[in-house]
């Protein structure tokens, strides 16, 4: 309150002369930055989709066309539904399995324990995730990989090829991203749960409800903006993230069963050299995931700037 | 409401569970250093041990031996402060700017900054990689550190914290007639030291761990980071060197799992604290 009171009262003087300048002073390193290595290369992209390029010669200028043959390009198709099935493949790890885990945890009576699990639950935060893929390359190795021998231990067969069988090559890219990003999100949901007042839990108690009717009715709602974020990085991940997983493990294959829109453009540009396309591809790219944001921000009211 | 002490059943099977399920979870890891000390002879064989019957060092010897590990480990040093620093310095001023001026255009500059989050890094990827190899600077640090400085998400973080600090600090400084650069560096860097020394370390961590921009700009073997060196040991004709890697592995994430055991509580708070505050 007497925050709100005192910026009031001062700002008529503080807005003698205009600060403008000096506020922008301050914010051109990130503004250059950001500018150059963000914005530029997204109108860049956007200029160079109507081209035809491939690094090395003189770029032609060929108007839509880029637009249009991509959307007969299998492989463009591939990676669109692919990336909306990440994005349905990725939720249980990244929103259902933390937030059990997370109520789960903050009912373990031992505070020294659960200050252990928390630690080791979120140690895959730590490592690099370009490591992690290769480990379980290893893990996933049809002959000498430790999940195969399991499955062999335990006769159940002769196990996979886990990452070049078209049966379980998605489930491969799912599973170790999922692993990767548990932890973090299991942390960001019990700091939800913690925030929530503890008389809001005792009134539902004292008037009757049980754990389950306590966690659906309150806890639930009021960690809703945990989920939002979470899912909205989750939207991104799926995108992002999941990329090296896909070049490190199958390369987008079998027949592109495993590819997303970012391995599009990665193969487009660094692999067939078609610049025109791979930068058409981005171009769709950014527009899908900005109206995916604008949309979840608006549900969510807002990202966290406030006029203080 | 009343809690028992003792021993209770319901304690027990949760435990259980979450034990069990912690062991699914770190098991690659454990699998990692596990690989990483065994005989060629024990790494490829059928049978399962975690801890291996008989602990050799070959693997290490071997990298240390055969491979610039040293020179990779030099340039995962080098890029990795050379990020950390532009980074937290440029978005610290930005974040600082927004809560100590107040102008029309404060809410523009900080979705302009913002937006970025979710523009997939493939999207910038080309472009960047022309710009990046326009200016000469292939196989260059300065090459993975210049784009690695504009992170939207360590600007939010620190945005996070620095509007946290009530205005009447800044009120108080002003009437007593400090300019901002003072505010700047006494008022904000001051009362926010802890949780900047926290995300500081949240950055290193990413920066340390960045693999594909640097796969694309650092071509020349004697240029190569550590994540990036890791892969030469993949090698689809001549077949994947897994003990070398997993000894290699090891030892990058060595440095990040001391730093996260000796910080841990600062990192998951300020993980915590800078995630949402909607």
């Amino acid at each position: 309150m007497s925050d709100a009171t005192l910026g009031k009262l001062s700002r008529p003087a503080r807005r003698k002369r205009s600060q403008i300048p000096k506020f922008l002073l301050y914010c051109a390193p990130a503004l250059i930055f950001f500018g150059v290595f963000k914005y530029w290369p997204m109108i860049y992209s956007f200029i160079l989709s109507f081209a035809k390029w491939n690094f090395v010669t003189d770029i032609k200028w060929v108007g839509w066309s880029n637009f249009t043959s991509m959307l007969d390009k299998a492989m463009f198709a591939k990676g669109v539904g692919n990336t909306f099935l990440y994005i349905a493949a990725l939720l249980p790890f990244f929103i259902v399995i933390p937030l059990l885990l997370a109520t789960l945890l903050l009912e373990v009576r031992n505070k020294r324990l659960q200050g252990l699990y928390k630690a080791l639950y979120f140690l895959p935060t730590v490592l690099a995730f370009s490591i992690i893929c290769i480990v379980w390359i290893w893990m996933y190795n049809p002959t000498y990989g430790v999940l195969n021998n399991i499955i062999r231990q335990l006769g159940l067969g002769e196990g996979y090829s886990w990452v070049t069988d078209p049966r379980t090559a998605f489930f491969a890219i799912v599973l170790v991203c999922g692993w990767k990003y548990m932890g973090q999100n299991m942390i960001l949901f019990m700091a939800g749960l913690l925030n929530i007042s503890q008389d809001c839990i005792e009134a539902a108690t004292i008037d009757g409800a049980n754990a389950w009717q306590c966690f659906w009715r309150i806890k639930f709602p009021l960690i809703a903006p945990t989920s939002v974020y979470l899912l909205m990085t989750s939207v991104i991940f799926a995108a992002e993230r999941a990329f090296t997983a896909i070049n490190l493990l199958t390369q987008g294959g079998p027949s592109y069963g495993t590819t997303n829109l970012s391995y599009v453009i990665y193969e487009f540009g660094f692999k067939y050299y078609n610049i025109g396309m791979a930068s058409a591809i981005a171009v769709f790219t950014s527009v899908i995931f900005l109206a995916i944001t604008v949309m979840m921000m608006r549900s969510m009211g807002g990202f966290g700037y406030d006029e203080k | 409401m009343m809690k028992s002490k003792g021993f209770s059943v319901g304690q027990l099977i949760l435990n259980i569970l979450l034990i069990a399920f912690l062991a699914a979870c770190i098991f690659p890891v454990l699998w990692m250093i596990s690989s990483s000390l065994k005989s060629s002879q024990e790494l490829f064989s059928s049978q399962i041990y975690l801890i291996p019957k008989q602990l050799t060092l070959e693997y290490y010897a071997e990298v240390f031996r055969d491979y610039n590990i040293g020179d990779w480990f030099a340039n995962s040093v080098g890029t990795t402060i050379g990020i950390s620093i532009f980074q937290i310095l440029v978005s610290f001023m930005a974040a600082f700017a927004l809560g100590y001026f107040r102008t029309r255009i404060n809410s523009l500059v900080f979705y302009f900054l913002l937006i970025t989050m979710v523009i997939p890094f493939q999207v910038t990827m080309i472009p960047n990689y022309i710009l990046v190899s326009n200016m000469k600077l292939l196989n260059t640090w300065t090459a993975v550190i210049l784009p690695n400085i504009a992170n939207a998400t360590t600007f939010f973080y620190l945005y996070q914290n620095v509007r946290s600090l009530p205005s009447a600090y800044y009120e108080v400084a002003h009437i007593e007639g400090a300019g901002s650069f003072w505010a700047m560096r006494n008022v904000t860097f001051g009362l926010c030291k802890g949780p900047m020394a926290a995300i500081a370390i949240l950055t290193v961590i990413e920066s340390w761990n960045i693999y594909f921009w640097p796969l694309l700009v650092l071509t020349k073997p004697e240029s190569r980071t550590l994540t990036i060196g890791l892969k030469q040991f993949l090698d689809f004709e001549m077949g994947n060197r897994w003990g070398p890697f997993m000894a290699t592995a090891t030892l990058a994430s060595l440095p990040m799992v001391v730093v996260y055991i000796f910080m841990q509580r600062h990192i998951i708070n300020a993980f915590i604290s800078s995630g949402i505050k909607g």
